[in-house]
This record gives structure tokens, C-alpha cells and sequence, in this order.
């Protein structure tokens, strides 16, 4: 188990500054999820931790040994790809027992090694696995095999991006508790990288929030997701709604309509609002206290499976909420507590 | 499929059904058909001249031909893995050049190279290692013919092999990198097994190519038996006027570049 920490790193594709002095902790022997829309950094990120990118500016530290200039091989960390990455020509045998073949680890010590990851990340029935190929898995059972590809060689650093991008919602959703599972089990300091905050939320004791090379927010999941520190930070977790505002005179004034606002951001603001906190009501129905409420016409409502999207137009934007029950379409109030009101001023 | 759809599919595939049947079947029944009179009788004289006169030198065709081929693959193989892994398109393009310079000039350029009073004996005479009054004759034997082939073929080669090399996702390369795998373990280990079928394609064509060398064995080579099957079907046309065992000649040459064929078939099959 070992501290990953990254100071102050830059890296450039030509003149696009990919990362913008990213610095940061990973916990040893912690999950830490990297999160962030496409383009954010944050492969760019984790493939500088492996060595795969040579980076412009800062360091990357194991521990206390400075890694920076150090090849991937001599890192000690193993990566998980999105894609997968197994030999497609060697068996599953062969691809796990490849990074102990090159260190060359005694044969009997090899399959013993194997043979124990395998049966860890739970691959089934093991008696075929030195005459199968990759291609006669699944997608999840592939991604297993990569996960124990990577396991096997005890490293010190376990790295992931998007391993489990490429895989059906159910297996995903499967996989994502045995990934959990099995880094609790081992021990090990693993970052993973992903698009998907559920996934991040879900997986990690840590999340960290990057968008356009920049670190935006570091904490819990809890901390990410109910306390966001900023916009996007607050727009990107959940679905969310964002509108503009103004405030003035203790009073904020969103498509033309004006609700009291107590807290410190003055003058244009963003506002932000979760789908899953607005309530709809009856516009007739009498006002609760410590909420904000807003009138506005039902124009739809979509069956999503688990519950009901309503699009509701509040002067020219549609705010989305999501309920239990579909409802009818025209003029509703839509209610939600004032805590649950994100409201951030405009550089 | 409707009308035309399948009137606009043949229409495509009539203009090359039409080469292969006028440039090679019809000339390859017609050798066939020559290949077996000899005086206007049905007979396989022809084929005896060929076995008594030409065995060694087909086989001396097919020695050159697999050599040259054989060279041409570990070099590719490596040269274009090194490419590949560390990427140097200065490099790269120099070793492309081949590939727009025709065989009578490489012909031409390896005499004057290697011959005994070419230019790298003159150069190796410099620094003390060759004898200028008695120098080695790289040009004038199956060694010159081979580095010549070897060296055109090789443009070929590095466009082919590279270009399938490149189609391996970088992804697998970092897997192997990341466990410790020096230059040569992701060639040898990843990206060799992974271009199998595209190299035994590339080899497939070079050695039908090899095996119908004409002009560089013609200015290269010793002038002397043995010779390049296809040297002796020029002086058997022109200097014998014998156009059965000269045809006979080409048939064995078609079998044997068939055979070849036949691969290729079967690998882009198992490929599909």
C-alpha cells in the first residue's frame, strides 16, 4: 500500500493545456474515484500516475520515491483498460500469467499465483482457462480477467479507466460491487477513473471532481454530492437543473419570478436544482415555509422506469423534476426546500 | 438483391474479372495447352527438357526467392516493431523509398555498388579491409541477386507489415509495457502473433513477386548456370525460339507461385 500524490502537473497536447497544475493526495489503501466530463484531464491525469505520458511540469510521487521520470515498467502499478487489453491470441491463462512470466517468477509459483486471482475475481470454472481465449468470454467476464491480469502482480498502485464503461447497465452495476469488494479485500491504493458520477459516488472513498485540467472539488461521496463547491460541481452530480438569476435586496428573481434568498451571493447568479428534490403541487395548494417555490406549466411527463420525468416551463426554460406519479399537464408549483437551492454568483 | 443493384455489381466486377481472364487464365491454358506439343504432337518432352535442363536452376529460383523473402520478414518484422513502438516517420519514409525507384535501376545502382571494383569495395579498400587486385564479387552471384531483392522488397514490406502493426490498438502495448516487456518481448510477444495473417499476406505477395524477378537477376547475376527461372525462359524464347519448354518453364512457375496463391487464399478466409 502507498500514498499517491501528484504536485503542480501540466501537461500540453500542442497548444491545448490538457492538465493546468493538478496537485493532489490519493490515499493509500483508499479507492479514489476521478471524475469528470469527456476532455476533463482525467485520463490524461492517470495515465501520467502510470507513466504512459511523459508530463511538462510537476511530479508524481509513490510514497516518498519521485516517480517522474520513471517508465511505466519500473512504477509499479498495473492498469485496468476500458477496452479491456487482453492478448487477444493468448488464452486467459496466458494473459494473466504474462507480467510474472517477464519477472520471471518460477513456473509452479506462476500457476499457483494465477490460478488464486482467478478464483478471487470469481472467473467460473477454471479448468478451461489454459486452452480459452479472450474472445469466448463475455464483456464482463473479460473485464474480470483484466482486473485479475492486473491483480496477479501484486503492484503497488492499481489504476482503472473506465474498465467498466463498455459493459451492460446490469453487469456494470454487478461488477462495480465486486470491484468494491475485492479493493477492500486486497488492500490496495486504486484510482479509478470514470464519466459516470453514480458509478464514482458508488465506488469510491474519495471523489475527485475535474473539469478542463483543473481539480474543481476533492471529499467524500456524501461531501461531492451534497455539498458542492461549485457550479458545475453541483450541476455535473445529479440531474440537475440551471438557470439564471439575479439576486438583489435579499430577494432572487429567476425567470421573472422573485423568492426570498438569505444567503451571501449577490448580484447575477447561477441557480441549481436537483430533478430529484422539486416536488410538484397544486399551484392552489397553501405555501410551506422554509421553501422556495416557483409556478409553472406541466408540458410532459416521461415514464422512466423507476419513476416519472416532468418538463415544466418556467417562463422560457424547462425545468425537469422527477416524481413517484405521472401527473396532468398544465399549471403546477414546483416546491423545494431552501437548502436544496444552489445558488452561485457569476464571475 | 434487386436488378440494379446486381447489374450495377456486375458492372464493377467486369472490368477486373475481365484482366484476370485475358492476362492470366487464357495465357495460363494457352502455356498449358503449348507446354504438352513438342513438333505438333501431344507430348511431355517439354516437361523432361525442364527437369533435365532447369531442376537445379528452379530450385536455385526458389532458394533465392524464400531467402530474400525470409530476410525481408525478420527485418520487416523488427525494423517495422521498433517503428512502430518508438514512431520515426523520417526513418520510416527513408526505408519507403525503395518502393518508387523500378527494379532496372536498383539493378543498376546494386552493380555499381557491388561490384569487385564497386563502390563499397572502393570504400572498403579504404580503411584496409577488402584488396583492390583481387576483390570479392558480391554482385555477380545469388548474393547480389538476393540484397537487391531484399532491398526493394523490403519498402514493400515496411508499408504492409507497419500498416497492420499500426492496427493493434495502442492499449495492448501499454498492458504489455506496463508489466515490464522490453521493445522486442511486444514485438515478439504482442504485435508479431497479432499481424500473423497480414504478414503471411505480405509474404505471400513478395514471394510470387521474387519468383518472377527478371531484370535484377538479368544485370546482377553471373550470366552463368545457374540461373533465374525466368532468365532462362528469355533465352529460350529469344535464342532457342523454343516456346514449348519455355512454356512448360512458365507452367512450373505457375504451379509454384499457386501454391503460394493457395495460402493467401486460406489466410484471408480463416482471416473472414
Amino acid at each position: 500500500m502507498v500514498e499517491v500524490r501528484v504536485e503542480n502537473v501540466r501537461k500540453m497536447y500542442g497548444k491545448v493545456e490538457a492538465l493546468k497544475g493538478a496537485s493532489l493526495n490519493f490515499k493509500s489503501g483508499a479507492m479514489t474515484a476521478i471524475l469528470g466530463p469527456s476532455g476533463c484531464g482525467k485520463t490524461t491525469l492517470l495515465r501520467s500516475i502510470a507513466g504512459f505520458i511523459q508530463i511538462d511540469e510537476g511530479r508524481v510521487l509513490f510514497g516518498n520515491d519521485d516517480v517522474t521520470e520513471l517508465p511505466p515498467q519500473h512504477r509499479g502499478t498495473a492498469m485496468v483498460f476500458q477496452n479491456y487489453a487482453l492478448w487477444p491470441h493468448m488464452t486467459i491463462f496466458g494473459n494473466v500469467s504474462y507480467g510474472l512470466r517477464l519477472q520471471k517468477v518460477p513456473e509452479a509459483e506462476i500457476r499457483r499465483r494465477v490460478l488464486k486471482v482467478l478464483e478471487l475475481v470469481e472467473i467460473g470454472n477454471l479448468s478451461d482457462v489454459e486452452t480459452r481465449k479472450p474472445a469466448a468470454l463475455s464483456g464482463g467476464q473479460q473485464q474480470r480477467v483484466a482486473l485479475a491480469r492486473a491483480l496477479v502482480v501484486e503492484p503497488k498502485v492499481l489504476l482503472m479507466d473506465e474498465p467498466l464503461s463498455n459493459l451492460d447497465a446490469k453487469v456494470r452495476q454487478r461488477l462495480r460491487a465486486e470491484l468494491r469488494r475485492l479493493q477492500k479485500q486486497v488492500g490496495i491504493t486504486a484510482i479509478y477513473v470514470t464519466h459516470d458520477q453514480e458509478e464514482a459516488l458508488a465506488l469510491a472513498d474519495t471523489v475527485v471532481l475535474m473539469n478542463q485540467g483543473q481539480i474543481i472539488q476533492t471529499g467524500t461521496p456524501q461531501d461531492i454530492y451534497l455539498k458542492p463547491g461549485t457550479a458545475f460541481a453541483a450541476e455535473f452530480l445529479g440531474v440537475s437543473n440551471q438557470l439564471e438569476g439575479e439576486v438583489a435586496d435579499g430577494k432572487l428573481t429567476i425567470a421573472g419570478q422573485t423568492v426570498s434568498y438569505a444567503g451571501p451571493v449577490r448580484g447575477k447568479a447561477v441557480v441549481i436544482m436537483r430533478a430529484s428534490d422539486i416536488q410538484i403541487e397544486d399551484p392552489a395548494a397553501t405555501p410551506r415555509p422554509e421553501t422556495m417555490a416557483l409556478t409553472g406549466i406541466l408540458e410532459e411527463s416521461l415514464f422512466l422506469g423507476a419513476h416519472y420525468r416532468q418538463y415544466i416551463r418556467v417562463g422560457r426554460i424547462v425545468v425537469m423534476a422527477d416524481s413517484a406519479d405521472p401527473r396532468p399537464t398544465g399549471a403546477v408549483r414546483l416546491v423545494l426546500p431552501s437548502e436544496k437551492v444552489q445558488v452561485y454568483g457569476q464571475p | 438483391m434487386r436488378l440494379s443493384h446486381r447489374l450495377a455489381c456486375l458492372v464493377i466486377a467486369l472490368p477486373p474479372l475481365a484482366i484476370v481472364v485475358w492476362l492470366f487464365f487464357i495465357p495460363f491454358l494457352s502455356s498449358a495447352y503449348l507446354s504438352l506439343l513438342r513438333e505438333d504432337q501431344w507430348s511431355l518432352r517439354n516437361y523432361y527438357l525442364v527437369w533435365r535442363l532447369y531442376r537445379y536452376d528452379i530450385l536455385y529460383t526458389l532458394w533465392i526467392a524464400f531467402f530474400s523473402l525470409v530476410a525481408v520478414l525478420v527485418i520487416a518484422v523488427f525494423l517495422c516493431g521498433y517503428l512502430r513502438i518508438h514512431i520515426n516517420r523520417p526513418v520510416e519514409f527513408l526505408f519507403k523509398i525503395p518502393l518508387f525507384i523500378p527494379f532496372v535501376v536498383v539493378g543498376h545502382a546494386m552493380r555499381v555498388l557491388l561490384a569487385p571494383k564497386g563502390t563499397l569495395n572502393a570504400a572498403l579498400s579504404q580503411i584496409g579491409l577488402v584488396n583492390m587486385n583481387d576483390p570479392p564479387s558480391i554482385a555477380f552471384g545469388w548474393i547480389g541477386i538476393a540484397v537487391c531483392l531484399i532491398w526493394k522488397n523490403l519498402a514493400l514490406a515496411v508499408l504492409l507489415v507497419l500498416g497492420s502493426y499500426r492496427s493493434v490498438d495502442e492499449t495492448f502495448l501499454e498492458a504489455a509495457r506496463n508489466f515490464g516487456a522490453s521493445t522486442f518481448q511486444q514485438i515478439k510477444d504482442i504485435l508479431l502473433p497479432m499481424s500473423k495473417a497480414s504478414l503471411a499476406v505480405a509474404g505471400a505477395f513478395m514471394f510470387t513477386s521474387m519468383l518472377a524477378s527478371f531484370s535484377v537477376p538479368l544485370m546482377i547475376g553471373s550470366g552463368e548456370p545457374p540461373q533465374m527461372v525466368m532468365i532462362d525462359v528469355f533465352y529460350r524464347i529469344n535464342y532457342q525460339m523454343d516456346y514449348g519448354t519455355a512454356n512448360a518453364l512458365g507452367v512450373v512457375s505457375y504451379l509454384l507461385a499457386m501454391g503460394v496463391a493457395g495460402y493467401y487464399l486460406r489466410t484471408i478466409q480463416k482471416g473472414t
